[in-house]
């Protein structure tokens, strides 16, 4: 059992959005795989086929300092660091 | 109650709060699995009746090799369907079938068999499977008992299976028993003194939402047989039940969106363990967890604050279990590890060191001809804690145990206090609790057009 329950989850009071941040397609490779080329491209990522995306995708801040980034979409979740990324959350939000 | 309103988060979403689990051995070498959520259901709760939640996956879980871990899990997954949109009504005449086009909205569900004993694993077992309607009164359900047999269903390796609402079984005197420990027939003995009344049976009459599904014996022990010698370690296999939400959920206008992992938000093995034996504050995360960690509660079971309690509440009326101090083997054997050989004639239902609370079920006792309701204390081999049946009173059974009825089980010279033979929850005569001879056994569920009875 995850240590982050859904209760925490939700109480935590972090950045939660949901909206596409990368153009994935459900299921935990390409989840992965696309976490991996958030971290490593910042702003000036290519932007690929977002209608590829099917279904809610949350993205939960769960440490804004270091930047740890947990992104659950259908039945899964990947967790990463991207502080870019976290800042560009927070600027929308302002 | 066994598990109603047990924890603090999950008596805040009903729909997945699990309250009973029971697991016994019935005709054909079957056993069969009931799981009850959605507690204390008023049965004239309209116009929006009871329903399963389709963002909720119900499990059942079945350990055959004692790590606490399951090997064999059946899930529940609905889908709710409204066919007539233009109407507030849940049905708009007669429901006299399961098709009827006046009921308006109504639940299928699909039944997913999860292996993890090395047999073939993962499948969908039944799809599209009908859930009968809430039992609404005699004008819009006018055979409530044909609706609900033409929605048990066979699925794909046999098992027989219903999902829908039920007549809670269990029954317990909850106003008494939490209105500070009150034992009715110790009533004038509490250090609150009051004269002696009768039972009350705070579910009376209240409905909830039952899975069962019959198994063969041989779909659920780790070698695909069916055991004949109740010595055999083969033949005890543990049994839970629990229900999971997706770990993300938000709110947008008239959509829900759902994502990201289940999580586990109810479970229960025993009747109430964590109701009786867990702290308040650790009530969540017993909820969270899987049985294979409850080592991390034992301390609860060993201690068990309630045993504390009834000498101070009744002074004078249990001196030996006052001076029980040493820790609790015999509840930890029968909650957490089962009974080993040796301690009960012609029974075990040991399932290794491993602690972990399951409803163990020795599926070599064939079913009792004369069940007694106080189970294995009762001398009947086949009840509770051998599994748990309907007719089961498990309030009492838990109740004596706690106050020392099983403690001669690991130490013989002990003798329980004389008003443990006398404890009683004082509920079990209730003339409206009626189980049907055949599967799935749990019985009719109230109607609201007379409950509560004017």
């Amino acid at each position: 059992m995850a240590d982050l329950t859904r209760r925490k989850f939700l109480s935590r009071g972090s950045i939660t959005a949901a909206g596409a941040i990368a153009a994935v397609s459900a299921g935990p490779t390409a989840l992965a795989a696309a976490a991996n080329a958030v971290a490593g491209s910042g702003d000036d990522m290519e932007v690929g086929d977002l209608s590829a995306l099917d279904g809610p995708m949350f993205v939960n801040v769960r440490d804004a300092v270091t930047g740890e980034v947990e992104v659950l979409v259908d039945e899964t979740s990947v967790v990463f660091n991207d502080r870019a990324l976290v800042s560009k959350l927070q600027r929308a939000t302002q | 109650m066994s598990s109603h309103r047990e924890a603090p988060a999950i008596s805040k979403d009903p729909v997945a709060d699990n309250t009973d689990t029971y697991a016994y051995v019935a005709r054909g070498s079957t056993v069969t699995l009931i799981a009850n959520y959605l507690p204390v259901q008023a049965p004239a709760g309209g116009p929006n009746f009871y329903e399963f939640g389709d963002d909720v996956a119900y499990e059942i879980h079945i350990d055959n090799n004692g790590d606490g871990e399951p090997d064999v899990t059946y899930q529940f997954r609905f889908t709710t369907t409204i066919t007539n949109p233009d109407t507030f009504l849940y049905n708009t005449g007669p429901i006299d079938r399961l098709d009827s086009p006046n009921w308006n909205r109504r639940q299928t569900y699909s039944v997913f068999k999860i292996r993890r004993d090395g047999r073939p694993h993962t499948a969908v077992v039944g799809r599209d499977l009908p859930c009968p309607p809430c039992n609404i009164g005699p004008r819009s359900t006018p055979n409530y008992e044909a609706l609900a047999s033409a929605a048990v269903k066979t699925l794909r390796d046999g098992e027989k299976v219903f999902a829908g609402q039920r007549a809670d079984a269990f029954f317990v005197d909850l106003g008494s028993v939490f209105d500070l420990g009150t034992l009715r027939p110790f009533q004038s003995l509490h250090v609150i003194r009051m004269a002696n009344s009768q039972g009350v049976d705070s579910l009376k009459s209240s409905n909830v939402h039952t899975l069962a599904i019959q198994v063969p014996i041989s779909e659920l022990t780790r070698d695909g047989s069916v055991p004949s010698d109740p010595m055999s370690d083969l033949a005890v296999v543990g049994v839970w039940a629990s229900a999971q939400r997706q770990k993300a959920v938000m709110l947008d206008d008239e959509d829900r969106h759902t994502a990201g992992p289940w999580v586990q938000v109810s479970r229960l093995g025993n009747p109430l363990f964590n109701e009786v034996l867990v702290p308040m504050a650790q009530k969540d995360k017993w909820n969270a967890s899987c049985p294979s960690q409850d080592k991390r509660f034992a301390q609860y079971v060993a201690q068990p604050e309630l045993a504390k309690l009834l000498p101070m509440l009744y002074p004078g009326v249990f001196p030996n279990l006052a001076g029980l101090t040493a820790d609790r083997l015999d509840l930890l054997a029968i909650l957490l590890t089962g009974i080993p050989a040796g301690r009960i004639p012609g029974f075990q239902n040991f399932t290794g060191p491993t602690q972990a609370d399951m409803l163990r079920l020795n599926v070599a006792i064939p079913p009792s001809g004369s069940p007694n309701r106080l189970g294995i204390i009762g001398g009947d081999l086949a009840g509770f804690p051998n599994g748990r049946r309907l007719i089961d009173d498990a309030v009492t059974i838990e109740l004596r145990a706690v106050a020392g009825a099983t403690y001669p089980l690991v130490q013989p010279n002990y003798t329980p206090d004389g008003a443990v033979s006398a404890i009683e929850d004082g509920t079990f005569n209730n003339p409206g609790r009626v189980f049907l001879p055949d599967f799935p056994y749990i019985g009719t569920p109230y109607s609201g057009y007379n409950v509560p009875a004017a």
